[in-house]
């Protein structure tokens, strides 16, 4: 279905609107909800989104850091300080890995977080990951002091009990103690670790991460161990089978900045080309121009129909036409481009991938991927190693870092059990969660900007993390609590231990200094490493059961450690825009099968309930039909269904590790029943029929003109432009919807977490939203991402609308909303063709937590109940650049004001300056023969523009 | 041979009686208590609910972004519109020398002002911070802001306030020769006093009606027009926007007539229920039903074609943004509020060809209450059908009513009926001069045959 | 102490009769006369020879004025505070116009009615009218035909005669 009039494709976004279907009976009942709308927005709702009204002692009274210990990061990226701001260089951690940023300090609290410019990783983007990570150092819920069996203790206890352990584990070497960690990447750490094991040899380390299985490392199985690291900049042609590289992940920076070098307005000889095969849909997927969906038993079919492509195995038999095909043009992508070609596959996939892999690429001539010497913790046992130990009674002393197996472990191990069978359980986390509930003694971390410590970013280069707040609860760190395990009496301070280990490896005390400003130690870069794939017989297996069910993390919170995390809670999940939820992904066809008609009822989001079994287990959830999902797969999301973490997190969706067992973490196989009863799941792109009048302009080739309308012509002589001409240009081409600007702008601009049942009722506050696109077929369809925050428009339609002037034009062309002269008539947001406008339909504030209102930006109104909100290209930033400007006695320059979803961004989507400047970023850009403005036709002169997609015409 | 407007059998003075008995002694004492502590009660449910909504914030009614307006506003309109007829009939019917007018004018007027205060409180109590209102009006404020007057919104205070000071004099400088009437029929001191100060002493001066006469016509002459413009403007409020559905240039005309249309309708209803209830049959005839009805039919047809016209016009735009809205209203979620707009307002009208249904009370009032119904559909269509799914998929979303949303209407229903209720109670309800000024041309006329 | 006459009432039943009663009396040179009836009497005003156009003329008035005054309050407002609302002129008389126009509408319709009252000498609550036991027909059936003391060829005894002549059904005189 293609528009009546245009000349980009048509664009659909959910299933209705491609099928065309709505019953009008359904619509009817729809209609006329029972009176249980009456109770729409309870307030505890409410409060507990917003983190729920304790006081919180501590909060209010933090400082400053000792400055003779934290230095100030010198060479301050310029624009946004105005002589009461800090930047300090530090990192936060996402799976243990550093992701380096410079956290804007105020009174002595962080309230922003910024990719750190010079860190040779990042180049100063962040992933939502890292801007979420703030939230979490507010969370009200966070654990507060040490617990014995539940009940309050203090450190003094916990020592005292400490001494009689260390004494006797120093005599029988530690026999029985068995450390359970969390992935760690932090070199003071893994020295601790190194040396508490050379001073106790009978103590084991595992690993414990969710979000790699529980057995032993496929990689380290298949080529070594070594830590893989894609350079996606030197490929031209990739083939992933099952590897979502651009999905959330301690990575997703590195490699989205690798991706972007080969899109935008690089030429198409030069264009990166991606094949993705994918049991599920992912944001990989959504961005590949080959992509396939294939049930995961099929996986090691194409990896062998590949192989065999590419001279490596023989010929095989059983694939479908469509995979053949698939894999053909995959194999001769990665021939036609040696040296430049890539073949990755996903961690879920088993070691002979991983292997195949390994000697494809370097058969390919590999630049495009690295292998370096372990970054992270190398573990002397998995998980299920810890569990065959218990099991044999060895397991005198857990003692549990950052783990949480009672909650994230495999479904086939009852770790209450096991932990009632170690005498010692000691469990160290941020929340009080489900395994501190079955441990003995729960120890409260600090979170990475509470203390001290380091950490290694994906390419290994270490940045010291050094406190930008003193610690809001009675927390201690890491460092200090495996110092405790040798050590007798008073264990020392992280800052000493983290100084004293980079003692020796610094030259001295300047060398220190030049790390704190810098965030980062320049030559520790991991170095590369030597790999030995052994080639290995690829397994084909097909599970039991009539559809497989595929198990992934949530694209938000993950394995569940952001469930508690509002930011990530309310930020759409990429590809189906739920939020709040975990829903269950399935096919068109699958569900047609099912008898589920449509996807969601059209009039509301009320969807029917699902129930996946496998192995006796089974888990119901809000079914979401899902393009692109394979016909006969099931996709479960992990995360949800916690049971012990905070408010927020608690008693929503669904436990999908209830079907997770330790041998097949990622894949098996069950039966889907429908049950009876709907749920109501909240999306931001609601579900509509749509006329096919939606389209997102695409053009061959970056210096192909996209034939936009003219601008409409007015009769109006219009006002003088000043010298400053605000304007946000967006490439819709490198845009890859991973949404850290949605989270850096909520961070930014004091956007309110509004809850559940706001979102479901289309009061979501973001002010910036990323539009997700379908085109094509359901079965298998194009996807695209257009980021929408406010156009800005010269002749804006809201400031008409508006009978108090409480929405006007600022010189400098910007469209200004006044909160404190609204009076909520809301007719600006009627009258915008862009429904970027958010209203303030309650006091979505006034309730938040002492910790949350600590959070916010003192130069962002923090707004109240009945006025309009939206967004203000950042105009507190622009007037601290212009203050600064002033200052100094010079104009503005180009690039001094970051908005801050620019700045997140890791693409450089989104570009921001003057454009009455000709040499300006932004103006350059807008005079691309790619741009285009929304809706220009209707005449409003939008200051925020586009540039169109980029499809080339397939070189087969 | 000519129909009356008033059957001859009656005189001056049983006119004087009829009418001003109304008041005095007053013959449906029971019904007419059984309806205010109904309209009492909606009352009621209206405090309650506004007292929630100003406590909670407006978000207790349904609205979301894109759909920021529903109820409040589409109700805004539909009372305005159902206030129209009564100064319509007056007025026009006045300056066309309609004698039939004189046994309707009267309520009617006093329904437009009902009608009007009710329009009045929607869009105040819909705002997001409705304490503020009066910063629309141009007072030298602290921060030196004055009111915006490119906005409809603007204009719509404007046109509201004047529409209720205009429908107000009209109403008052026509009831004052009747209060005189009243003030000296009445017995009871009491109401003497009542009705002596709210005549201001008026002795039936030859002087003053000929003065009253020249002003009374002035301000018939001005209202229409004044009609015609505030409702314009009302349609302005979604005309000025883009939002396809809405810019269109038909809007003004089309809006206008519905109005019309839908107060005809609310008239024809409240004149057979008093006809009814106080035994006016003498002074309200079939033939005022009939007339009644006639012009309900024609502009009914007017809006009828308003309908058809602004369908093609969107075809005709060959915008693929107005079309969808156009394909939105017949088969959207919407699509009972459009096809429910179009069935009550213009099927069981066509009944109305027949001279027997115009003539029969029972059917032209079950006709008119589908007409007020239809048009309280059209309005809700007008503004969910455009704001749900405008121009990009990615803001479309929904909007259910929710219990408040309701309850909120519901109780204006009863803040409309306890001031007219009130009015029928204690005001001469037909104009009881101007009837008799017809009775004495008509016997005039039968004298000279 | 004795009381003042102000007046002579003729009672009348019907319009007609009032009508010619009140040609009748004008003949006779009568000049201060006045009619009480139950409605505007057709044909009265020009037998008496009222005719008040000030009333339309008050309305005129009043329509400029409003529309006027408010077009400079709008001007005045948007030169006081100028703000760039959707890139559109400062003065944007269409837009104005609109408000215009009501506020012309307030303004026709207050004046002349106010206007209508004030010459009409009204509010008086009471009136030596009143007083007189038959005046309160004048709002009921019955039609009155007055000539105040002040007329020059005011008689007491000729003209309650004069009226008399002329058949009504009661003459009263209307004292203070």
């Amino acid at each position: 279905m293609s528009a009546p009039n245009g000349t980009g494709r048509s664009w659909w976004q959910s299933l209705e609107e491609w099928a065309g279907s709505e019953s009008f009976a359904e619509t009817i009942k729809a209609e006329f909800p029972s009176l249980f709308e009456m109770a729409r927005v309870d307030r505890r709702e409410l409060l507990r989104v917003m983190g729920a009204s304790l006081a919180l002692a501590g909060v209010t009274g933090c400082k400053p850091a000792k400055s003779d210990d934290v230095v100030p990061f010198v060479n301050r990226p310029p624009g946004f300080e105005n002589g009461r701001t800090d930047h300090y260089a530090t990192a936060v951690l996402v799976d243990g890995f550093a992701q380096p940023v410079l956290a804007t300090c105020v009174a002595g609290r962080p309230i922003k977080l910024e990719g750190n410019p010079e860190h040779p990783a990042s180049r100063g983007a962040t992933s939502f990951l890292a801007q979420a990570a703030l939230l979490d150092l507010y969370d009200p819920d966070r654990s507060q002091s040490p617990l014995l069996r539940g009940n309050a203790a203090d450190w003094g206890d916990f020592d005292a009990q400490m001494q009689r352990w260390v004494r006797a584990w120093k005599a029988n070497g530690g026999a029985g103690l068995r450390l359970l960690i969390a992935p760690v990447t932090s070199p003071t750490l893994i020295d601790q670790i190194d040396r508490l094991k050379a001073a106790l040899p009978n103590v084991r380390v595992h690993l414990f991460d969710p979000l790699a299985g529980y057995g032993a490392d496929p990689v380290a199985q298949a080529i070594g161990t070594v830590q893989p690291l894609l350079r996606l900049e030197n490929a031209r042609a990739v083939v992933s089978l099952d590897d979502d590289f651009l999905g959330a992940g301690p990575a997703q920076v590195v490699n989205a900045a690798g991706w972007a070098k080969r899109r935008g307005d690089s030429p198409n000889a030069e264009r990166v080309r991606l094949y993705m095969a994918e049991p599920t849909p992912t944001l990989t997927g959504a961005n590949a121009q080959h992509r396939i969906g294939v049930a995961p038993s099929r996986m090691p079919l194409l990896a062998a129909a590949i192989a065999a492509e590419l001279g490596l195995g023989s010929r095989i038999s059983g694939l479908s036409p469509e995979e053949f095909g698939w894999a053909n043009a995959a194999a001769n992508a990665l021939l036609s481009s040696r040296g430049k070609a890539l073949l990755t596959v996903g961690r879920h996939s088993p070691p002979e991938l991983h292997a195949l892999a390994a000697i494809a690429n370097e058969r390919l001539g590999n630049t495009a991927v690295e292998y370096l010497e372990p970054v992270a913790l190398v573990p002397d046992g998995s998980y299920l190693d810890l569990v065959r130990d218990i099991e044999a009674g060895q397991v005198a002393a857990l003692f549990m870092l950052g783990a949480n197996p009672a909650y994230a472990g495999p479904a086939d191990v009852d770790f209450e059990a096991l932990a009632k069978r170690v005498p010692l359980t000691i469990h160290a986390g941020l929340h009080f969660d489900e395994t501190a509930a079955v441990s003995g003694w729960h120890l409260p971390l600090p979170h990475a900007l509470e203390d001290w410590s380091d950490a290694r970013s994906v390419d290994g280069v270490t940045s010291i993390i050094q406190p930008v707040i003193q610690p809001l609860y009675d927390t201690r760190s890491p460092h200090t609590l495996l110092a405790g395990f040798t050590s007798e009496g008073q264990p020392p301070d992280a800052r000493g231990i983290v100084r004293q280990y980079w003692a020796g490896k610094l030259a001295d005390e300047d060398a220190w200094n030049a790390a704190l400003k810098t965030g980062f130690i320049p030559g520790t870069e991991a170095k590369p490493a030597t790999i030995s794939p052994s080639k290995m017989p690829i397994q084909l297996a097909k599970p039991g059961g009539e559809i497989e069910i595929v198990i992934r993390p949530d694209p938000t919170i993950r394995d569940g450690s952001g469930a508690n995390n509002g930011w990530l809670q309310e930020l759409p999940k990429p590809l189906t825009k739920v939020t709040w939820d975990n829903v269950i992904a399935i096919s068109p066809a699958t569900a047609s099968k099912l008898g589920i008609g449509g996807s969601a009822e059209p009039s509301s989001n009320k969807v029917s309930m699902i129930e996946v079994e496998s192995g006796g287990r089974s888990v119901t959830g809000p079914v979401w039909i899902m393009p692109g999902q394979p016909d006969g797969v099931a996709t479960v999301y992990l995360g949800y269904g916690r049971r012990s973490v905070g408010r927020v997190g608690e008693g929503i969706g669904y436990d999908a590790y209830k079907l997770r067992t330790a041998a097949a973490p990622w894949a098996t196989g069950g039966t889907l029943l429908a049950v009876p009863g709907t749920a109501v799941v909240a999306t931001t792109q609601t579900h509509h029929r749509l006329e096919g009048n939606e389209e997102v302009p695409t053009v061959p080739s970056a210096d192909a003109r996209y034939p936009a309308p003219a601008d409409q012509q007015t009769i109006y002589p219009g006002w003088k432009q000043g010298e400053l001409a605000w304007g946000m240009v967006i490439d819709t081409d490198l845009c890859i919807g991973c949404n850290a600007c949605i989270t850096a702008c909520q961070a930014e601009n004091n956007v309110p977490v509004v809850g559940k049942k706001q979102v479901y009722e289309g009061r979501e506050m973001h002010w910036l939203r990323v539009s997700r696109l379908y085109t094509g077929a359901p079965a298998n369809p194009g996807t695209m991402f257009q980021p929408i925050p406010c156009m800005h428009c010269e002749q804006a339609p809201c400031e008409m609308g508006c009978p108090v002037h409480a929405t006007v034009h600022s010189p400098d062309g910007l469209n200004l909303m006044v909160y404190n002269r609204c009076i909520g008539t809301r007719t600006c947001s009627s009258f915008c063709p862009y429904k970027v406008r958010r209203f303030n339909w309650f006091d979505y504030t006034s309730d938040a937590a002492p910790s949350i209102e600590a959070q916010r930006n003192p130069d962002v109104t923090v707004r109240g109940r009945g006025v309009m909100e939206k967004c203000t290209y950042c105009i507190q930033r622009i007037e601290g650049a212009k203050v600064q400007a002033d200052i100094e006695g010079r104009p503005v320059r180009d690039g001094e004001v970051k908005t801050a979803c620019q700045q997140a961004c890791p693409t450089n989507a989104i570009t921001f300056g003057n454009l009455a400047d000709a040499g300006s970023a932004a103006a350059n850009r807008r005079s691309s023969p790619r741009n285009y403005s929304l809706l220009a036709e209707l005449g409003t002169r939008p200051r925020t523009t586009y540039l169109a997609r980029i499809e080339p015409e397939d070189e087969a | 041979m000519v129909e009356r407007a008033l059957p001859l059998g009656e005189t001056l003075h049983e006119i004087s009686v009829d009418v001003g008995r109304v008041p005095l002694r007053f013959p449906a004492k029971v019904p007419w208590a059984i309806a205010m502590v109904l309209s009492l009660m909606l009352v009621g449910l209206f405090l309650v609910s506004i007292t929630y909504l100003f406590a909670r914030g407006v978000g207790v009614w349904g609205l979301n972004i894109p759909v920021n307006w529903a109820f409040a506003i589409h109700l805004y309109v539909w009372w305005l519109g159902l206030g129209h007829a009564g100064t319509l009939i007056s007025a026009m019917l006045l300056l066309m020398g309609q004698d039939w007018r004189n046994s309707l004018n009267r309520f009617a007027e006093a329904m437009t002002l009902c009608a009007v205060v009710c329009a009045g409180i929607e869009p105040i109590i819909h705002l997001g911070r409705p304490w503020f209102f009066y910063w629309m009006f141009p007072y030298p404020a602290t921060m030196g802001v004055w009111p915006q007057f490119r906005s409809p919104l603007e204009w719509d205070i404007w046109a509201v306030l004047t529409y209720l000071t205009v429908s107000f004099v009209f109403w008052y400088i026509g009831v004052v020769p009747d209060l005189a009437t009243v003030r000296d029929r009445a017995r009871k001191r009491g109401w003497r006093v009542f009705f002596g100060i709210f005549s201001l002493g008026w002795r039936g001066s030859a002087r003053h009606w000929d003065r009253w006469r020249r002003c009374y016509r002035t301000v018939a002459v001005i209202a229409v027009p004044l009609v015609v413009s505030v409702h314009s403007e009302v349609s302005l409020l979604f005309a000025s926007g883009q939002i396809p559905g809405w810019h269109s240039t038909i809007f003004p005309p089309y809006f206008v007539l519905g109005a019309a249309f839908s107060g005809f309708a609310m008239v024809a209803m409240i004149a057979i229920v008093m006809r009814h209830v106080f035994q006016l049959g003498g002074l309200v005839t079939e033939r005022h039903l009939d007339v009644l009805a006639k012009v309900l039919l024609a502009s009914g047809l007017m809006t009828a074609y308003g309908y058809v016209f602004e369908i093609w016009d969107g075809l005709y735009s060959g915008n693929v943004h107005e079309i969808a809205t156009i394909h939105d209203r017949f088969f959207g979620i919407y699509a009972w509020s459009f096809w429910g707009a179009v069935f009550f307002n213009f099927l069981p009208l066509q009944a109305l060809w027949l001279r027997s249904v115009r003539r029969n009370t029972m059917l032209l009032f079950a006709i008119a209450t589908s007409v007020v119904a239809g048009m309280w559909m059209e309005r809700y269509m007008i503004l969910t059908t455009s704001l749900y799914k405008d121009f990009l998929p990615s803001s479309f979303g929904v909007y259910h009513a929710s219990f408040w949303d309701w309850s909120t209407y519901i109780g204006m229903i009863g803040v409309f009926f306890t001031p007219f209720l009130l009015f029928v109670r204690y005001i001469p309800s037909i104009s009881i001069f101007e009837d008799k000024e017809v009775l004495a041309r008509e016997h005039e006329e039968a004298r000279r045959g | 102490m004795a009381e003042k006459l102000l007046g002579v009432l003729a009672e009348f039943e019907n319009q007609d009769r009032l009508l010619d009663a009140a040609k009748a009396t004008r003949k006779q040179g009568y000049r201060r006369l006045d009619a009480f009836t139950p409605y505007p009497v057709e044909g009265m005003s020009e037998v008496l020879k009222l005719h008040d156009h000030r009333i339309g003329w008050l309305s005129v008035i009043g329509g400029f004025a409003g529309f006027f005054g408010m077009l400079a309050i709008q001007l005045y407002v948007n030169a006081d505070y100028p703000l760039n609302v959707g890139n559109r002129p400062i003065l944007a008389w269409p837009a104005f116009f609109v408000v215009d126009f009501e506020i012309m509408i307030l303004g026709a319709v207050l004046t002349p009615v106010i206007g209508m009252f004030y010459l009409n000498g009204l509010p008086q609550l009471y009136h030596p009218l009143f007083a007189t036991p038959r005046f309160s027909l004048a709002s009921d059936d019955r039609f009155f035909l007055y000539v105040d003391s002040a007329d020059p060829k005011f008689d007491s005894g000729k003209t309650s005669a004069f009226l008399k002549s002329l058949k009504p059904v009661t003459v009263e005189e209307v004292l203070e």
